[in-house]
């Protein structure tokens, strides 16, 4: 992602994040998975985002959330954690009746997967050491207080080559997620204020995208306004710094939340980083992931919901 | 800031942790909630990670892993497999209920005095609480309200409790801390019997060996583990974050927090002493 960059100076864990998010986050834009949502019953994609396919409000929940299992809404908003509870419980019960866990958990699968083979071609350059060298990471971690980690953990990878690194890829992706979430909850922050401190961080306008994590002006006001009180934000609404600092320091410990990983890879990071960069430019280029990422969905405003971003933030 | 001072919150926060405690922790003690599990054919832990995991839904066993924090996933895992396959979600959470309902009406009586009002102030804070991040307080609150006296009690104190819970996961992950390294520092913090605890979440001596080496190496326990004065302030960092994330839930309660205490004491007390919950929490917590 632009803001937290993949330049050589920053974390090899956000190094890691960033080179990964379209890689395995394009599940999400995935023109096959939608046309296989729309199979069950789901809507199709509302709409374009510089040419990337966006995902149907209730069919991003539903498929997200049923790698926990046929979970209650309430975990789904819980685990994905930004998102206003209003939009996603009423759109995962919505989904309960057109499908359940394992249908849509195998949709979501097959869809990640052909666009990849489409994008990337059947036998991708570096495809196996990718998927050893992931494997190597996701085997140092463990699913405490990691519900989306967890959720994956226990679908055993797929046997199909492509499939297999798309589900180590996504369990890298989703322990960062779950450790981030961690990191923000930790710090005392709200999902509002999360949200809005992460935009700054971005370099977006404030109040800007996290209008698709479908909060309302009241609850954005109100968040600011606590930011203001705690000192997190002036009354100009940038970061004091005060708030610079804390949001550093939840990216600061999200990234530590893969040390282990990282440690593991030791020595491999610049080969991984060699063969995972062509593969998410052509996934870029093809549209099969936003190519600016969080900011083309901040442009585009308020109403829709789609998955960002970062791998480094969901928020 | 919000409406209550740091000083305020965390004294709050901590005094509604013990006092709630052992009013929806009887659950894991209550022998008819056990007997609840029996009929399924469930022993002690099937039963309790299924029932107390049921609503979540029908999740893997990583996912309670997940959600429970501290145990070993070796152990949750099959057993999760063994719940959902003799008795399932529904049929444990109506069990949990049941048994929970059975236990504190013996020991409290059907109606106690006031439990209106403590229901009303506790799911006041619940209810005005967001999910973001804890799953457990998400999984309750997606259940109704069990429409008794005491299981409407029962069911706010259970969400008090598995919000706090959740956030002091996050708070201990978010910290670097494994689930053998916080259980180890649990021991301490509560000047409990070293490893004992540590070993009933599943842990092997190795594993807790690991733990200890982790903990001297990052400064936290000495040579004798015992705490580092650096790790005393580590702990009560940890703990501190775990209060600050029920601010909203304090703020919410307000200036009825007296007399929502007054109510909870107690109810809390009489359970201790009908050896319905094992120790008094305000005598191995620190405030």
């Amino acid at each position: 992602m632009p803001a937290i960059a993949s330049s050589t100076d920053a974390p090899v864990a956000r190094r890691l994040a960033a080179l990964i998010e379209p890689v395995v986050g394009q599940v999400y834009f995935s023109p096959e998975c939608h046309e296989g949502y729309v199979r069950l019953g789901f809507n199709p994609s509302p709409g374009f985002a510089g040419g990337v396919a966006l995902p149907d409000g209730p069919a991003y929940f539903t498929s997200r959330g049923s790698v926990m299992g046929q979970v209650p809404g309430e975990l789904v908003a819980s685990a994905f954690a930004v998102f206003n509870p209003a939009a996603v419980v009423p759109s995962v019960t919505y989904g309960w009746t057109l499908t359940d866990a394992p249908t849509i958990c195998a949709a979501r699968d097959a869809g990640a997967v052909a666009q990849l083979r489409r994008l990337l071609g059947a036998a991708p350059v570096g495809l196996a050491r990718v998927t050893e060298l992931f494997a190597r990471m996701t085997d140092t971690l463990t699913p405490e207080g990691r519900p989306l980690f967890a959720g994956l953990r226990s679908l055993g990878v797929p046997d199909d080559p492509i499939g297999a690194m798309w589900r180590h890829g996504d369990l890298l992706r989703e322990y960062r997620g779950d450790s981030h979430t961690a990191a923000w909850v930790a710090a005392g922050l709200d999902a509002i204020e999360i949200g809005l401190l992460t935009e700054l961080f971005l370099g977006l306008p404030i109040k800007s995208y996290i209008r698709t994590r479908a909060w309302s002006e009241d609850q954005l006001a109100a968040g600011v306004e606590r930011l203001q009180g705690r000192g997190l934000l002036g009354e100009d609404e940038r970061f004091t710094e005060a708030g610079r600092a804390l949001r550093e320091e939840v990216e600061a410990r999200t990234d530590a939340a893969l040390d282990r990983a990282v440690a593991a890879l030791g020595a491999d990071a610049e080969e991984l980083f060699g063969l995972l960069g062509p593969w998410g430019r052509t996934a870029r280029v093809g549209g099969g992931y936003l190519a600016g990422g969080a900011d083309d969905l901040a442009r585009r405003g308020s109403g829709m919901v789609a998955d960002d971003e970062a791998g480094a933030a969901r928020d | 800031m919000g409406t209550l001072s740091d000083a305020v919150l965390r004294e709050r926060a901590r005094r509604l942790r013990d006092a709630v405690e052992p009013i929806c922790g009887n659950v894991y003690f209550a022998p008819e909630a056990q007997a609840g599990y029996a009929e399924y054919g469930l022993s002690w832990w099937p039963g309790y990670f299924g029932s107390r995991g049921a609503c979540l839904g029908r999740v893997p066993g990583d996912v309670v892993a997940s959600a429970f924090g501290v145990f070993n996933p070796a152990i949750v895992v099959p057993a999760v497999d063994e719940a959902w396959a003799k008795a399932g979600p529904a049929a444990l959470l109506s069990a949990r209920e049941r048994g929970a309902v059975a236990s504190l009406t013996r020991i409290l009586g059907a109606g106690p005095s006031g439990a209106q009002r403590a229901t009303e102030l506790l799911r006041r804070g619940a209810d005005a609480a967001g999910f973001e991040g804890r799953s457990l307080f998400a999984g309750l609150r997606s259940l109704g309200s069990p429409g008794t006296v005491l299981g409407d009690l029962w069911r706010a104190c259970d969400l008090v409790r598995e919000h706090r819970g959740d956030t002091h996961i996050a708070a201990w992950t978010a910290a670097g801390l494994s689930p053998v390294e916080a259980q180890l520092l649990i021991e301490l913090w509560w000047r409990m019997p070293v490893r004992v605890y540590t070993r009933t979440r599943g842990w092997s001596e190795e594993a807790i060996d690991e733990g200890y080496t982790s903990l001297r190496h990052k400064g936290i326990v000495d040579a004798s583990n015992e705490f580092t004065p650096a790790g005393v302030s580590f702990r009560e960092a940890v703990e501190w974050a775990t209060d600050a994330g029920e601010r909203s839930v304090l703020e919410t309660i307000g200036d009825d927090f007296d007399e929502l205490l007054e109510l909870l004491t107690p109810w809390a007390e009489a359970v201790v002493a009908a050896k319905g919950y094992p120790t008094d929490p305000r005598t191995v917590t620190r405030i």
